[in-house]
C-alpha cells in the first residue's frame, strides 16, 4: 500500500469513509454526487488519503454526505482542551489502583509530570 | 449504527489501512487515525481503556493478557474511537473490562450493550476481514475445516482459536 501522503489528507478520507458508510452510499454514488461526477477509484483514493481533494469538490461532497463543511474538515480532530489532572482524577475513580502504578500510567499517558506528583 | 455498516467500516479501514499482508497491520491503522498505543499493568479484571487527555487519545492496553486477546482488545478500543462512542459528554477514560458480551447473549438484547457490541463486531471484522478470511480458507482447499484448520486461520490472522472460531461461524464458513 502506498503510504498516504500527509495525515490531513487520510483523516480527511477516514472522515468522509466514515460519513458514506454512515449514509449507506457506496464509492460509486458518492462520486456521481459530484459535479463533474467523479470516479469509484478516485473516491477510493481520496478515501484512503492517497488523493488530496480539489477545494470545490469539498462543499459537494459535504452536501452529497449530508454535513457540513466544516464538519467535513474538522480533522485532524483537535483534542479537546482537557486538564491533565481532570483525566487523572477520573482514571483514579474508575481503576481500582495502586498510586505508584496510578501515576506510572498518568506520566505514560502525558497528564502529570514526575514534578507535581511530589 | 446497525452492526452491517460497524462490519462495513471495520472492513474498510481493514482493507485501505492494514491490507499489506496478514496478520492486519492494528499500529499502522492506530496511527492513522492517530490513536496511540501503550500496553500498561491495569486491574486484573481490566482488558483495555480509551483515554482522551491533553496529549491526544490513547489505547491502553492489559499488558499481561496474551497477545492475540491484546490484539482484540486494540481492535475493540480502535471500534470505539471510530465509532465515536467515547464522545460522551465529559467523559475521558473508558473502560473496558474482560467481559466480551456475544453477539446474541442474554444481555445484547437489553441494549445496555449496544457499544461494546458494536466494538467487538468491529473488532472482528477488522481484524478478519470476510474477503480475507474466504481468501485463507478457499486457500485450505477443504470444504470441511477442522480444528487444526481453524488453529492455522488463527495464527495467520493473530487471533484466538475462539474469535477465529465465533468469525468462520457467522460468515458461515464453519
Amino acid at each position: 500500500m502506498a503510504a498516504p501522503i500527509e495525515p490531513f489528507y487520510s483523516a480527511l478520507g477516514l472522515k468522509i469513509l466514515e460519513m458514506r458508510r454512515m449514509r449507506g452510499l457506496t464509492q460509486d454514488k458518492l462520486a456521481g454526487a459530484l459535479n463533474p461526477p467523479s470516479t469509484r477509484a478516485s473516491i477510493a483514493n481520496i478515501e484512503s488519503g492517497k488523493q488530496r481533494v480539489l477545494a470545490h469538490t469539498i462543499p459537494q461532497l459535504a452536501q452529497a454526505l449530508q454535513v457540513t463543511v466544516s464538519e467535513l474538515l474538522s480533522v485532524p480532530a483537535e483534542p479537546a482542551r482537557v486538564e491533565g489532572a481532570v483525566v487523572a482524577r477520573e482514571l483514579r475513580t474508575k481503576l481500582a489502583m495502586q498510586p505508584k502504578q496510578l501515576q506510572r500510567l498518568g506520566r505514560e499517558l502525558g497528564l502529570t509530570t514526575r514534578k507535581n506528583e511530589s | 449504527m446497525n452492526l452491517k455498516a460497524v462490519h462495513g467500516a471495520a472492513e474498510s479501514v481493514a482493507m485501505q489501512y492494514g491490507k499489506d499482508r496478514l496478520p492486519i497491520d492494528l499500529d499502522a491503522i492506530a496511527s492513522t487515525l492517530e490513536l496511540r498505543i501503550l500496553y500498561a499493568e491495569l486491574p486484573e479484571d481490566v482488558s483495555g481503556l480509551l483515554v482522551s487527555g491533553p496529549d491526544g487519545n490513547f489505547v491502553v492496553v492489559q499488558k499481561s493478557d496474551h497477545p492475540n486477546r491484546q490484539r482484540f482488545t486494540v481492535g475493540h478500543e480502535i471500534g470505539h474511537h471510530f465509532l465515536k462512542h467515547q464522545f460522551v459528554p465529559g467523559e475521558h477514560v473508558h473502560v473496558d473490562r474482560g467481559h466480551y458480551v456475544s453477539q446474541r447473549g442474554p444481555r445484547s438484547s437489553t441494549g445496555l450493550d449496544t457499544k461494546e457490541i458494536e466494538a467487538n463486531q468491529f473488532a472482528a471484522a477488522l481484524l478478519m476481514p470476510s474477503r480475507l478470511v474466504r481468501q485463507e480458507v478457499s486457500r485450505l482447499g477443504t470444504a470441511h475445516l477442522l480444528d487444526h484448520h481453524v488453529s492455522a486461520l488463527a495464527e495467520t490472522f493473530g487471533v484466538s482459536e475462539q474469535a477465529m472460531t465465533i468469525r468462520l461461524s457467522s460468515l458461515g464458513v464453519l
